[in-house]
């Protein structure tokens, strides 16, 4: 008994290890194939880089959290950036262009929470049609052309260039909201619900815990930060891009997956890693200028072995029998 | 030949520690019907799943037709002519009766790719029907079917394959009083064909019905093996049989004066086709205990009382005043836990830290303002929650999957006197908990019945006489049986949870 | 037997009065562009190549599990093959080479998900990741133009036999398959089986990771067939078409759920679904609709479908003793 309690521990030490290290190598390999890339200002530029995958990717982290999937934020994220330029381009103020922004990212995320959590439909497909659908609402805007009218001068590219102590502003908002996410997910009342409906819904139902609610909730949380991050890339561009939401799939996935797989459980800390590992390859990747297409394939193989890597048992070799014994019984 | 069909001779089972079979002996003749008889947990269960290959045993030998088999798998099992049906059997809903018959075995060829044909199995099925003729529409989608249509389905299914043995596992737990008979004719033919039949119940009067001998277990031990005659089954002797002399002073005191306010009351309950005019009264100062068998009705009773499940009529009264439960969280904040049946999953959240876990029904006691969990409370409760209870831990950062049964559930039960309720519910307490965990949870409950009102429901009678102080029996979701406990003895409780017509001695 | 009479008034064959009814509309609106035999098989050959890329799809939803990866699958065959032909080979070896590779994406995926327990969502989105990156790779991230194709891949996108475009008829051939071995053999049997109760079919004994196995790997293999098709038809490999077909190819199977088999995905109603959509793309261009708009369209469709499902789903589990937030 005893024995088995350390080994299990060691298991998840033992993946926090290889994840590090793996960190570690990839940043060294790069450091040294290309001078630039250890430097402060490149360091930056991989956060200012990470910081729309990241912040998208940690609203998906509460869809996860309650071992739901959402396939809708990054295509909801499209009309939220669509609606932002649009307002931008009637002269509203880019205030108010954010703020609706973020509200209908939420909006876009109750549909599908409540599609999800009070219809109880299938979560996956549920969620592309109603994805779907705000992709297609947001060519309503300008019927899929770029919208740039405004932009220069509304001000909202300062969102992407200023900076404060030196440190851009797209990365202060990527850790303020990671440090809210943080208390949120992690210290708070919330959290608990979160998670204990992760972990056993039923057991969670049974503790009082209104699971319909939460699980609509962490849908409105990851439309909203879709659409956070819709905003980061839209003031970065400088324009409207109906399109500016597809990337972020896999890659979003990929960093909740891959922090999932370090720490055994959906979080925060485990995202945010992910986000940075998989943008650090990219970025180390654009700098010896090889294709996009190579640091994608990469980062879907990184996914692959993430998650191997938590499924691999130190000494699986002695237990392997033994589970094998387990299974047959169990498959019963 | 031997005497026998099968001999299951020394059979030893072990889990972790706990012995569930301890030199279990089981004979059955060809073309008999025997029943198994014993009290949760005392092995027959077990026994089955040894037999049917789905546990492999430690020790013993199992003999068929006189030579020796061994099992290892269900295949294996089947290949000996043993075919189980269980108690729930699974079908594929919207698959006909006959592609649920032949599910597996559409043809003799491996190649998933080779062609089947639904019209031969239908007439197959057909031709087997020929042979039991029972009344089963084979066409339509089982989902349509009623209990003893699918029972049906599952027994013939076990019928399609050579079946020299056939186990039912509590196959009347779901079914009418006219559906039973149609079962039991089925019984009787298949015993006239030479099939031996192993029958599993709880119900007495149906051992006097159809069988024709039996076996009890206790402990995981046979304690006796007796020929049945029609009729005439001495139900206060088998009782007897089953629970043993034993009943050491494994239960804390009654409460010495009657319970003093109403905190809870159940009046008239419905739920259709699980239970029916269910209605009492929890007081404080005392236990009050709800006993049925398993799929009696008693969890959806549970369940109900806690707003977990909407009940189709009736009226709860919570302090005085009618409360109509909209959802399990407005039953905790009403001051009702429910300690769930079903531990694993319902109860605890296993991956889980043991402090997380007793914490989460009521976290407004361990957060401020902001709504942020202050850790150093939340853990210091935690720790006096772990020495309340003595549960044995080396840290609350454990994960509550990794403790003992016993261990698990006293977290749950933590869990509910965190909330600081006034009304328990405690569901199977006991279930997969060993004995010396086992008193201490009785301990617990008897010590918060002294300022709360304390239900226990379960399906193990010693344990519901043991604990309360009244008691009602259930019986197919109906009351058959409450009295005072200390005027009840465990075969009065015990076989009104078996039958609805046992000689009633009226009381309280 | 009476109701057999009228198997076509049955709800599970709305779908296909809805067809009808559709396509008598657009008839209406604009009978110019549709109320002829030519223009119906043009309809018929443009949905041709979607039906074939999510005809494997349809099993993967009936047992339960999703596949994100078919789109990418198919814009890497359509690549490769573009490739393979611009090297110099003929259309038939390098379509089987395309086909081969789809096949190894599918063996990937069932590896991921069979044997080490991936849930199939993330697997299937790190396999399309790898899919589209090699799909981008073989072109340096732009389309390769196959303009020698050779007569063969011409016949098959454009030759009508006896009027019908032999697109299509190459489709119908696939579908007819298909549906006999989902309705004839033991693996369709379990398929539907292991999407309804798996545990049901592995107490039976049947070895219901090998069927999970096929299934995937079939899924792949005809999103790379559907690849071929498609460089066929826009006469060059397009290594981004796959965003195209995500929302196309559920909204299909979802729909085609509603036919036939009421609530379960089925090949034949997966055509039907495909016509439908072919129908809808080719009417809603024709009356100058938005892409908003078939976009809207094409969402609440596959919303539909899925309430449908799910609701018939609900109905055969019943509702007593449901817990209160399920």
């Amino acid at each position: 008994m005893e024995q088995a309690k350390k080994k299990r521990i060691s298991d998840e030490v033992f993946t926090i290890i290889i994840f590090s290290v793996l960190f570690l190598a990839v940043f060294f390999t790069f450091a040294m194939l290309n001078k630039n890339f250890a430097s402060v200002i490149n360091i930056l530029n991989i956060l200012k880089h990470v910081s729309v995958v990241a912040i998208a990717a940690l609203g998906l982290t509460f869809v996860i959290a309650v071992d739901h999937a959402d396939i809708s934020f990054y295509m909801s994220s499209c009309f939220s950036a669509m609606l932002m330029a649009w307002l931008i381009a009637k002269g509203w103020h880019p205030v108010v262009c954010i703020l609706a922004g973020i509200v209908a990212g939420c909006c876009w995320g109750l549909v599908s929470g409540i599609a999800v959590g009070k219809f109880k439909l299938p979560d996956k497909i549920s969620t592309i049609a109603i994805g779907s659908i705000a992709f297609g609402a947001a060519y309503l805007f300008s019927d899929g052309a770029f919208i740039y009218t405004n932009f220069p001068s509304s001000g909202i590219t300062s969102l992407n260039n200023a900076r404060i102590v030196g440190i851009p502003l797209p990365v202060i908002i990527m850790l303020a909201l990671y440090f809210l996410a943080y208390m949120v997910l992690e210290r708070s009342k919330y959290g608990r619900q979160f998670y204990a409906i992760g972990a056993n819904r039923k057991a969670a139902f049974f503790s009082g815990i209104n699971v319909n609610k939460v699980i609509v909730i962490s849908f409105v949380i990851c439309g909203g930060m879709a659409a956070m991050a819709a905003m980061i890339t839209t003031a970065a561009q400088g324009n409207g891009n109906v399109k500016s939401g597809l990337t972020l799939l896999m890659p979003c996935f990929s960093a909740v997956f891959i922090g999932n797989a370090v720490f055994r459980k959906p979080s925060v800390i485990g995202t945010f890693l992910g986000a940075v590992f998989t943008s650090m390859v990219q970025n180390g990747f654009t700098l010896m200028s090889v294709p996009f297409y190579i640091s994608d394939l990469v980062v879907a193989l990184l996914l692959i072995v993430a998650i191997l890597s938590s499924k691999f048992e130190l000494s699986s070799v002695g237990k392997k029998s033994a589970a094998a014994k387990g299974k047959a019984v169990a498959a019963q | 030949m031997s005497e026998y069909r099968l001999e299951m001779k020394g059979i030893v089972k072990e889990f972790l520690s706990m012995r569930a079979l301890d030199n279990a002996e089981f004979r059955l003749k060809a073309g008999e019907v025997h029943a198994l008889l014993g009290i949760n947990g005392a092995g027959k269960s077990t026994l089955i799943k040894v037999l049917s290959g789905v546990y492999i045993k430690d020790a013993g030998e199992i003999l068929i037709d006189g030579e020796k088999v061994s099992i290892n798998s269900p295949a294996d099992a089947i290949k000996a002519g043993i075919s189980t049906v269980y108690q729930d059997p699974q079908v594929i809903p919207s698959f006909t009766g006959y592609e649920n018959i032949y599910l597996g075995s559409e043809n003799d060829k491996k190649n998933v790719l080779s062609p089947m044909s639904r019209k031969e199995l239908r007439q197959k099925a057909i031709e087997l029907l020929k042979e039991f003729p029972l009344d089963v529409d084979l066409d339509k989608p089982v989902y349509m079917l009623s209990a003893i249509e699918k029972e049906i389905i599952a027994v013939l299914r076990a019928l399609s394959k050579r079946t020299n043995i056939l186990i039912l596992d509590e196959p009347t737990s779901i079914l009418t009083e006219k559906e039973k008979q149609i079962l039991f004719d089925l019984v009787r033919l298949l015993k006239s064909k030479g099939v031996s039949i192993i029958y599993i119940t709880h119900h007495l009067d149906e051992v006097s019905e159809i069988c024709d001998a039996m076996t009890v277990f206790r402990n995981g031990q046979t304690v006796a093996q007796l020929p049945v005659e029609q009729g005439k089954v001495n139900s206060e002797l088998i009782a007897e049989l089953m629970l043993g002399k034993k009943l050491v002073q494994l239960y804390p005191h009654k409460a010495e004066k009657p319970g003093t306010d109403v905190l809870f009351e159940a009046q008239d309950l419905n739920l259709e086709g699980k239970f029916e005019h269910i209605s009492f009264q929890a007081k404080k100062g005392e236990i009050y205990g709800i006993f049925g068998l398993v799929g009696s009705g008693i969890d959806e009773i549970s369940k109900v009382l806690f707003g977990a499940m909407y009940k189709s009529s009736g009226q709860l009264v919570v302090h005085g005043k009618p409360l109509e439960l909209k959802s399990t969280a407005h039953a905790i904040k009403s001051g009702i836990y429910l300690v769930p049946g079903d531990r694993k999953a319902e109860g605890q959240i296993g991956g889980l830290p043991i402090a997380t876990n007793i914490t989460l029904a009521k976290l407004q006691r361990v957060i401020n303002k902001l709504g942020l969990v202050l850790r150093k409370k939340e853990n210091s409760y935690a720790e006096d929650m772990v020495k309340q209870l003595a549960i044995a831990t080396p840290s609350i950062k454990k994960k509550v999957g990794e403790l003992s049964g016993g261990n698990q559930q006293k977290v749950v039960i933590g869990k509910g006197l965190f909330t600081e309720a006034d009304i328990y519910i405690f569901t199977e307490p006991t279930v997969g908990v060993d004995v010396g965990a086992k008193s201490g949870i009785y301990e617990i409950m008897r010590q918060l019945s002294k300022d709360a009102a304390v239900i226990i429901i379960s399906s193990d009678c010693e344990e519901v006489l043991g604990m309360a102080d009244r008691v009602q029996v259930i019986y197919k979701g109906k009351c058959t049986f409450r009295s005072a406990a200390k005027d009840t003895t465990l075969s009065q409780m015990l076989v009104h949870a078996v039958t609805a017509d046992a000689p009633s001695e009226q009381a309280v | 037997m009476n109701k057999k009479k009228l198997f076509f008034l049955r709800p599970e064959f709305a779908l296909v009065w809805i067809v009808i009814l559709v396509y008598a509309i657009f008839s209406v609106m604009r009978p110019e562009a549709f109320l002829s035999w030519e223009n119906l098989m043009e309809i018929l050959r443009q949905s041709s190549s979607t039906a074939v890329l999510v005809l494997g799809v349809t099993w993967v939803i009936s047992i339960g599990e999703i596949d994100n990866a078919f789109p990418d699958i198919a814009a890497c065959a359509s690549m490769l093959t573009a490739l393979f032909i611009r090297g110099g080979m003929s259309f038939g070896v390098a379509a089987l080479a395309a086909i081969a590779l789809g096949v190894a994406f599918g063996a990937l995926t069932s590896l991921l998900v069979i044997k080490f327990k991936f849930p199939s969502l993330i697997a299937t989105i790190a396999v399309s990741g790898i899919a589209k990156a090699i799909a981008c790779w073989i072109g340096k991230g732009i389309p390769i133009p196959v303009t020698t194709a050779g007569t063969l891949v011409y016949n098959i996108v454009w030759y009508k036999f006896l009027g019908i475009p032999v697109l299509f008829l190459l489709a119908l051939a696939l579908y007819a398959i298909c549906f006999v071995v989902q309705e004839k053999t033991k693996f369709g049997q379990y398929v539907y089986a292991i999407g309804e109760n798996p545990q049901a079919v592995r107490e039976t004994g049947v070895k219901s990771g090998r069927i999970m196995a096929m299934v995937f790997i079939v899924a792949a293999l005809f999103a790379a067939i559907g690849g071929v098709l498609m460089m066929g038809i826009m006469q060059s490999g397009q290594p981004k078409m796959g965003s195209s077909f995500f929302l196309d190819g559920f909204t299909v199977v979802f729909l085609g759920a509603v036919v036939f088999k009421m609530g379960k995905a089925n090949v034949a109603g997966t055509l039907i679904g495909a016509i439908l959509l072919g129908i809808l793309t080719y009417g809603l261009t024709v009356v100058g609709a938005s892409y908003f708009m078939s976009q809207i369209i094409k969402g609440t469709l596959l919303i539909l479908g899925v309430s449908v499902v799910t609701i018939s789903k609900n109905k055969q589990r019943g509702k007593v003793g449901v817990l209160t937030y399920e």
